[in-house]
């Protein structure tokens, strides 16, 4: 308000403060409207003016307003604190006949009595002092707390469900910080990302820690575009470098968002969803967020249906396996043959192992299935000339397993199969972790004259220094090499320089996925030792292979290069 | 303060200053960082120096592990910079900053002999330093006592 005039202040005053009597009953009508809760009260805490708002939150719309006046606000609320005779502003708490729990603040009205206005309380506990609610390394609440939010969240009146979006979250490359460095740090990195997490929030945003480095964040009040920006910018703060201990640690953090709906209408299941969008998120390259989407259900949902149907299949042998052969080059004799797996799916039909593999990895189905195609792969190389060798994939889940010697050995006695007849093909990411382990291994199973032959070689990890690391007998060098038009000098090049570190190594160096000729002469000129692939043949099938040695005569130098339209993926 | 019976930690980065900003603005926000700094580091017993030109800026932090740590987090949360880069990080016997000494320098208030070990004043770019070069060019800012102090 501005300064008194000298003279007639008063009149001044009160012809600029106060409306005419017309607009006093506008306003008073706008206040009885307005969709803010108001009250206001006598000194003795009658009610003098109680708004529509205020009682259809409430859920006394019941009766008008009028009715309610001379009554006090603990005869409507009998759990409402008694308002204080203080003069500052003072915020209380109460329940309305429903349960649901309200927040008023009371301001003293300079006429007398006090004019309240209502809000829905916060949905956090008041504070984080209930221990069983708190986790303990980062100070934020836990699972408890976050059903224990959510639930209050939903007591709050209002049309449909909770305007509710939960973020979760999940750490990049923590893992491997936690490993190599001590867990102090570790810790003290969640710690620190929990105070990232908590200041890139607001006030009444809900944050749990929900498992090692797994974080919920409930926000409300936010569209999807609002929700977008907290996720991105959480991203970018947690990319940022963090300093612990003394140490620069740089990790970065992938986030699911799904919105509580009709369709996800608790708690759980709309974890579950940004869960799953999380989970997707990770998949399409770290760092980033993702919306939850139905279509992901139904991946994930397809992805469980193949999970439990794998487990059966083991069991009722629903598998086959073709058998690829690999060519000497400089002999053009026919050195063996490499065993490839297939599913024939009663419903599904033929599933191909990159639909499949790595799901039975993943569940632990890949032990079992490893050891029936091993089985069934020396059992066929039994009935071929002694001459011939049979190769098997072995997945880096598998190799590490500690069975996997074992099953070898017992795979061995059982069918009498010389065992520099048998090739296990292991790819580069079996390298990666647990070097030890996976050289003892290697060594090992060599010293019973199994072989062992790098898979996939050039995709990937791809460094020359596991041909000098690891005592490989054979290096298969990736099809995508191979087929990589003739003038691509990169890959000509690096097919160079693994025959040449091959041979060195004394290795013998196969190109998977010759399908011309002119691949053929190229693959020779490089140095490469073997080859397989369409131009030799597509994979046949175990009753097959009997003819294709006769028709051969083992020796391939007369076969024909495949049909237009018959090629596939060689690796399946 | 003693640092003799604790471990005390130095860090060197540079970052970037965020989004348009016109003079006025800049040396407000510049005005704002070296209030905060001035009044949060003392309290923890972190010294160092700050040096801002170019739209970059050049800090050293040293002092207790926690206390460094903790304030380096805090910047790095803040809006008004960007692409934080640690360009020495490592645990030291003493500070080289005894006291909290934040200053400011502007393009214009270069002096071509002050930087010139580190090239010519006119296209002084704190990004294109190593670590020992900020850490030197604000050591020896701090030294000579010319730096334009805004912090009173
Ligand atoms: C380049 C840069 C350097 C900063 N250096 C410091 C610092 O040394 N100490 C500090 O407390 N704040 C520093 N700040 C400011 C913090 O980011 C943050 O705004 C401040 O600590 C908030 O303090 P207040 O809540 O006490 O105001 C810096 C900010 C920027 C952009």
């Amino acid at each position: 308000m501005g300064q008194k005039r000298k003279h007639n202040s008063d009149t001044i005053e009160i012809a600029t403060s106060l409306p005419s009597p017309a607009t006093a009953s506008n306003v008073l009508q706008g206040l009885l409207d307005i969709n803010v809760g108001l009250i206001a009260v006598e000194a003795d805490h009658s009610i003098i003016f109680i708004n529509t708002q205020f009682l259809s939150l409430t859920g006394l719309a019941t009766a008008q307003p009028g009715s309610f006046c001379g009554q006090t606000f603990s005869d409507l609320f009998p759990d409402a604190p008694i308002i204080a005779d203080a003069d500052t502003a003072q915020s209380a708490s109460f329940t309305d006949a429903a349960g649901r729990p309200w927040a008023i603040t009371w301001t003293r009205n300079p006429t007398g009595g006090w004019i309240g206005t209502l809000s829905p309380a916060s949905a956090q506990p008041s504070a984080l002092s209930d221990p069983g609610m708190t986790d303990d390394l980062t100070g934020l609440g836990n699972r408890v707390y976050l059903r224990h939010c959510f639930e209050r969240l939903s007591r709050q009146p209002r049309a449909g469900c909770p305007d509710v979006v939960a973020l979760y979250l999940d750490l990049d490359r923590f893992k491997p910080i936690n490993d190599t460095f001590s867990h102090a740090t570790g810790d003290g990195l969640l710690r620190k990302t929990a105070d990232r997490l908590r200041s890139s929030l607001r006030q009444e945003d809900i944050i749990a820690r929900v498992g090692g480095d797994e974080f919920v964040i409930l926000l409300t009040g936010r569209d999807d575009a609002a929700s977008e920006d907290v996720a991105r910018r959480i991203a970018k703060l947690i990319a940022r470098p963090f300093l612990v201990d003394g140490k620069q640690l740089t990790i970065g953090i992938s986030i699911g968002l799904a919105r509580l709906s009709p369709e996800a209408p608790c708690l759980d299941t709309v974890l579950q969803q940004a869960d799953i969008a999380l989970y997707e998120s990770k998949n399409a390259g770290r760092g980033g967020f993702q919306w939850f989407q139905s279509h992901m259900q139904e991946r994930l949902l397809d992805q469980q249906q193949i999970e439990n149907d794998l487990k059966k299949a083991v069991l009722l042998e629903q598998f086959e396996l073709l058998f690829q052969p690999q060519m000497l080059l400089d002999s053009t004799k026919i050195t063996g043959f490499e065993a490839l797996i297939r599913w024939h799916h009663p419903e599904r039909g033929l599933i191909t192992p990159d639909k499949f593999i790595h799901i039975a990895e993943q569940t632990g189905s890949i032990v079992p299935l490893g050891a029936w195609v091993l089985r069934k792969a020396c059992e066929t190389a039994c009935d071929w000339p002694a001459n011939l060798s049979v190769a098997v994939n072995v997945s880096p889940v598998q190799f590490e397993h500690e069975s996997f010697i074992n099953t070898v050995q017992l795979v061995l006695q059982s069918t009498n199969l010389d065992p520099s007849r048998l090739e296990l093909e292991i790819t580069e990411t079996a390298l990666l972790n647990n070097v030890d382990l996976v050289r003892a291994r290697i060594e090992e199973l060599r010293a019973q004259g199994v072989k062992i032959s790098l898979d996939d070689f050039g995709i990937g990890y791809s460094s020359l220094n596991y041909l000098r690391q690891y005592p490989f007998d054979k290096v298969k060098i990736d099809q995508s090499f191979v087929r990589e038009p003739l003038a691509d000098q990169q890959a000509s090049h690096i097919i160079g320089a693994v025959a040449q570190l091959g041979v060195a190594f004394g290795m013998n160096v196969l190109a998977e996925g010759v399908e011309t000729r002119e691949q053929l002469s190229k693959i020779r000129d490089q140095g490469c030792s073997s080859v397989q692939g369409y131009f030799l043949s597509k994979p046949i099938s175990a009753d097959a292979v009997d003819d294709f040695l006769k028709t051969t005569g083992g020796d391939a130098a007369f076969t024909t290069p495949p049909q237009e339209g018959e090629k596939e993926d060689d690796r399946q | 303060m003693t640092d003799s019976d604790q471990e005390l930690l130095r860090v060197v980065y540079f970052s970037r200053f965020d989004g348009d900003h016109s003079d006025a603005e800049m040396a407000w926000e510049i005005d704002a960082i070296l209030e905060a700094s001035q009044r949060n580091n003392a309290k923890v017993g972190v010294t160092g120096a700050l040096i801002f030109n170019a739209g970059v800026f050049g800090q050293v932090l040293e002092g207790p592990i926690d206390a460094v740590e903790e304030t380096f987090d805090r910047i790095q949360m803040d809006d008004r910079h960007d692409d934080v880069t640690i360009l020495e990080l490592g645990r030291v016997q003493e500070r080289a900053f005894t006291n909290w000494s934040m200053g400011f320098v502007g393009a214009d208030q270069m002096h071509a002999q002050l930087f010139d070990r580190i090239g010519s004043a006119t296209h002084f770019d704190i990004s294109n330093l190593t670590g020992v070069e900020i850490f030197e060019a604000l050591y020896a800012l701090t030294l000579k006592n010319e730096i334009a102090m805004r912090a009173a």
